[in-house]
């Protein structure tokens, strides 16, 4: 298997098998970020092939002064803030109308432990759904950065490279993007939505 | 520290993104504070929500759709390429022409004219519209007032 640097070289050599590689490895993690940030599929694959594209177009200008993974989360991010820009004449738009009843109740089973094995009841699907709502009404800030540490696993400082923040940004970003969470989901358990 | 400074650290601590002195810190001040590590156990259910529902998958075909994007567009990452290199190639012949210029200025500027390759102090000297008398005024270093005379007289004559 190729590592990275080979598929970017050869890639900068036109060879589309390649780069095809690249985004085969890659194209996950990206669209589960975007849509964790954006919570439409559709346009998250759109972003996400606006992403790849630039990544192309820009081939040349990589140094490799941080991993291409950095680099190309960098580029994700900023598609992301983007197009968030171009949709915030709206304010900070609940992806959805809120968590339902039942889901409030689910999710609060799931995070109290109430009843054995209550996550396994749920569906993926449906859990995710559930996570995507809860995250739809933070911030867009918070949103990205809960996705590049929650669900991608990034470092503090791969997330400061991705956001173009220092580290100790990072650290108090993630903190209050916590906190609102926190908020969320003991508004949603204990019947007060805030 | 008191507890609204150290709550950032807990929420590193969660992280495991602090230094080794500011986790002794941490859990030093969570050994005393109550109120904090209910804090840190509520912030870590939060995060157990993420360890849930799995991931999205991009729709099939994604990296196709990828591709053809890029055969839509010009291949500007090879055209780049491209015109770096004739970046390059145009630079190195242009300082080539300098080269060649510098060299062809200096030649003419300093280097001894064709003519005047001879032109040495003697054979300026020995130029024949000079008289006897102007050649040795100038060959020899010391000319006597009488010399000067004689050679002067020698000259009238010989005209």
């Amino acid at each position: 298997m190729h590592e990275d640097t080979e598929l970017l070289e050869l890639s900068r050599q036109g060879d589309h098998e390649a780069f095809r590689q690249l985004v085969i490895r890659y194209k996950g993690r990206v669209f589960n970020a975007i849509y964790s940030v954006m919570g439409d599929a559709a346009e998250s694959e759109d972003i996400a092939q606006e992403v790849f594209l630039k990544v192309y177009r820009y081939l040349g200008s990589f140094r490799h002064k941080s991993s291409f993974f950095t680099w190309l989360y960098r580029i994700t991010v900023n598609e992301c803030m983007d197009r968030l820009r171009k949709k915030s004449r709206e304010k900070t738009v609940s992806l959805h109308a809120g968590l339902s009843r039942e889901e409030q109740l689910k999710i609060e089973d799931v995070l109290q432990d109430k009843k054995q094995g209550a996550e396994d009841e749920m569906t993926g699907k449906e859990l995710r759904g559930i996570v995507m709502k809860i995250l739809g009404e933070l911030p867009e800030k918070y949103r990205l950065i809960l996705t590049l540490r929650e669900i991608e696993g990034m470092s503090y400082d791969e997330i400061a490279q991705a956001m173009g923040i220092s580290v100790a940004c990072v650290r108090i970003t993630l903190f209050r993007a916590r906190e609102k969470l926190k908020e969320k989901i003991e508004g949603y358990e204990t019947g007060k939505e805030k | 520290m008191n507890c609204k400074k150290i709550r950032v650290l807990l929420s590193a601590l969660l992280d495991d993104e602090l230094t080794a002195g500011e986790k002794e810190l941490a859990n030093e001040h969570l050994k005393t504070c109550p109120a904090c590590r209910e804090r840190l156990e509520g912030t870590e259910r939060a995060r157990k929500l993420f360890s849930f529902g799995g991931k999205l998958e991009p729709p099939p075909f994604f990296e196709t759709g990828v591709l053809s994007r890029i055969s839509e567009r010009a291949p500007v990452a090879s055209t780049v390429a491209e015109f770096m290199n004739m970046g390059r190639k145009a630079v190195s012949i242009s300082f080539g022409i300098l080269f060649i210029i510098a060299g062809i200025f200096i030649a003419r500027t300093f280097l001894v004219d064709a003519r005047d390759s001879y032109r040495t102090i003697e054979n300026y000297l020995f130029r024949d519209n000079l008289t006897v008398a102007e050649k040795r005024i100038l060959m020899e270093p010391e000319v006597s007032q009488d010399n000067l005379l004689a050679l002067t007289v020698y000259s009238e004559e010989v005209r």
